[in-house]
């Protein structure tokens, strides 16, 4: 059998950067959380007022979040309103969706049966995709729920931010018994980042290498391989 | 001077300047300025509107009682107790048996509508077994449940102030298993009440309460918990007089350490300041000079809801707490780590797995170009 394949182009620019933005963000918001839930790596030395590790790691881990919380709340615009492509259907795991998705995941193991080439995100990593985002969304209610309890309900700017903060986030208070468990949780969200982050870089590289398709440069020049012909 | 009066006779008046030094410290307390102290002075020698007191006790360790009476120098207590009129208190009330309880009885009828309760201590509602089991039976005074006292006596009261974590919110005969099904006191009568938690707790803070309900005729603002918010709105962490270390990342490592004596951050010893509400440094206990981390011990979270259950082990961070994951007991780093390292090793076998078989149609691919160039 022999296959024409064609470049084609399947990520706009801003969905490419976003994703990176939220790659680095995520790198660094490990790192640093780990860093804030058990400082054991390097301790400021001298005198208190001539060092500043914890507060600037702490900065590094809140200003990585604000990058990644606006770039998934632009992401998710985009999936709605994208002029290239709007893609919030691939990522929605309805019934069409999960069946096709439960093969590729059948295909995975067994390399049994074809693959139908996607242009767009296809129904696997669509639904893998899903699940990603909710486990960062947890963590960005986890997160500003812990960070707004430090805030003072001010009036003025203040106030009206960490208001808005204590009504986006209160919930996760109640859910999971106040800051001791919304602090045991978003350090556990931690790690299913990190392993749903290793499995996506994994299933990548291994779609990128086994169904030569380009899939990994996709997200970096924005075209991937696409059959246009079989020929038996 | 009424009858009902005399019963705390033992107290003495105190000087024009101890009382303005107590006014000045609660118009800090409610972060009012300079100014309001003389309203403050007016308000509590407003004898017109002197409210009655009535002190109920609970299950509890009455260490509320002896913070109230001991701290700020006496003058304080005394103070309070002479310019509140605390008409019915089991610990330091002079009259006892049938006195005590019609002192009681006569304080509601006199005052209906107008007294204020403070409840000090966590009330049962289980049932104890055997013959004699009464609903909440577990504490009984002079034939009458707690739950029974607590429903008769707060109908008719302008307000409810819980002091300590115990009437508040159950405290440490709450925590699982909790055989005396206790609660705190707004749960048990379902009603709104202003909550002075902390183990115990400050009473600038209860009595900074009682001076905003005599100066405004109402209760303080309070959070969802029902704590004030003059007191509650700050953490431990927030306030800290090591915050500073903490910033630096300068932590004590271990108890009697050279950096446990240069009073280093307890944040790795399992210090719960960044997850307590209260204002601990600025009130402060014993006269206004220590509080458990200026004394080099973590915060244990007393005022917090549930504390003994969610903050302990107290000499553990939170990460370092294992947490049941449906059945088994881990802390959340392992169940992370192992999360991760199965999906490393599925990846691993799943590699071995796929590269080690050919799919048929691998070796057969070419591109356009290299179609049109033939």
């Amino acid at each position: 059998m022999v296959i024409l394949l064609e470049m084609v182009k399947v990520k706009s620019a801003s969905v490419r950067v976003l994703h990176w933005v939220i790659f680095f963000s995520t790198v660094s918001l490990v790192l640093t959380g780990l860093y804030i839930a058990d400082p054991y790596w390097f301790s400021g030395t001298g005198e208190a007022y001539q060092t500043f590790v914890m507060a600037k790691i702490r900065l590094m881990h809140f200003l990585s979040a604000i990058a990644l919380d606006v770039a998934f709340l632009i992401r998710l615009y985009i999936a709605f309103f994208s002029i290239f492509h709007a893609d919030w259907r691939e990522m929605l795991p309805f019934s069409e969706n999960l069946r096709e998705a439960w093969n590729s995941f059948g295909f995975y193991w067994t390399l049994k049966g074809e693959q139908k080439d996607h242009r767009w995100i296809d129904p696997f990593d669509g639904i893998t995709f899903h699940l990603l985002h909710l486990v960062l969304l947890l963590q960005l209610f986890t997160g500003f729920a812990l960070y707004v309890s430090g805030i003072e309900l001010s009036p003025g700017l203040t106030g009206i931010w960490a208001r808005t903060l204590h009504i986006a986030t209160d919930w996760t208070l109640v859910l999971f018994g106040g800051l001791p468990g919304v602090r045991q949780m978003h350090h556990f969200t931690l790690w299913l980042v990190v392993s749903g982050a290793f499995l996506h870089i994994y299933h990548q590289i291994w779609k990128t290498i086994k169904l030569q398709r380009a899939d990994i440069s996709a997200i970096i020049n924005g075209y991937k391989l696409m059959a246009v012909k079989r020929e038996k | 001077m009424s009858e009902v009066k005399d019963h705390t006779t033992f107290l003495t008046n105190i000087d024009r300047r101890e009382f303005m030094g107590l006014c000045a410290q609660i118009s800090v307390v409610l972060g009012l300025g300079n100014e309001m102290v003389p309203k403050i002075a007016e308000a509590l020698e407003a004898a017109a509107r002197k409210p009655s007191i009535i002190w109920l006790h609970f299950q509890e360790c009455t260490g509320d009682s002896e913070a109230f009476l001991r701290t700020t120098s006496p003058s304080v207590a005394e103070l309070v107790l002479d310019i509140l009129s605390i008409d019915y208190h089991e610990t330091i009330m002079a009259a006892s048996g049938d006195l005590a309880e019609e002192l009681l009885t006569k304080t509601m009828k006199e005052n209906k509508g107008k007294y204020l309760v403070v409840c000090e201590g966590a009330i049962p509602l289980a049932t104890p077994p055997g013959p004699s089991g009464l609903k909440g039976g577990y504490l009984t005074i002079g034939n009458k449940t707690g739950i029974e006292i607590a429903q008769e006596v707060c109908r008719d009261a302008a307000a409810v102030i819980c002091v300590g974590n115990c009437a508040s919110y159950g405290g440490v005969q709450a925590q699982y298993p909790n055989p005396t099904g206790a609660v705190g006191v707004s749960e048990a009568l379902g009603i709104k009440t202003i909550n002075i938690p902390a183990c115990p707790h400050n009473p600038v803070n209860s009595i900074a309460t009682i001076v905003n309900f005599l100066l405004l005729g109402s209760l303080p603002p309070t959070d969802r918990f029902g704590r004030p918010l003059f007191a509650y709105q700050e953490r431990i962490h927030d306030q800290c007089t090591r915050r500073s270390h903490f910033d630096a990342g300068q932590f004590v490592t271990e108890w009697g350490s050279e950096e446990a004596k240069k009073g280093f951050c307890l944040y790795k010893m399992g210090c719960k300041g960044p997850q307590t509400y209260n204002n601990c440094n600025k009130a402060r206990y014993n006269d206004h000079t220590g509080w458990p981390i200026g004394a080099g011990h973590g915060c244990v979270g007393c005022s917090e809801p549930k504390f003994w259950d969610t903050m302990s082990p107290f000499y553990k961070r939170l990460e370092g707490i294992e947490i049941p994951f449906g059945g088994v007991e881990a802390t959340a780093d392992k169940v992370g780590l192992a999360l991760t390292g199965a999906a490393v090793v599925g990846a691993a076998v799943h590699a071995a797995y796929t590269f080690g078989k050919k799919k048929e149609h691998d070796e057969r691919i070419i591109d356009r170009e290299k179609k049109e160039g033939k």
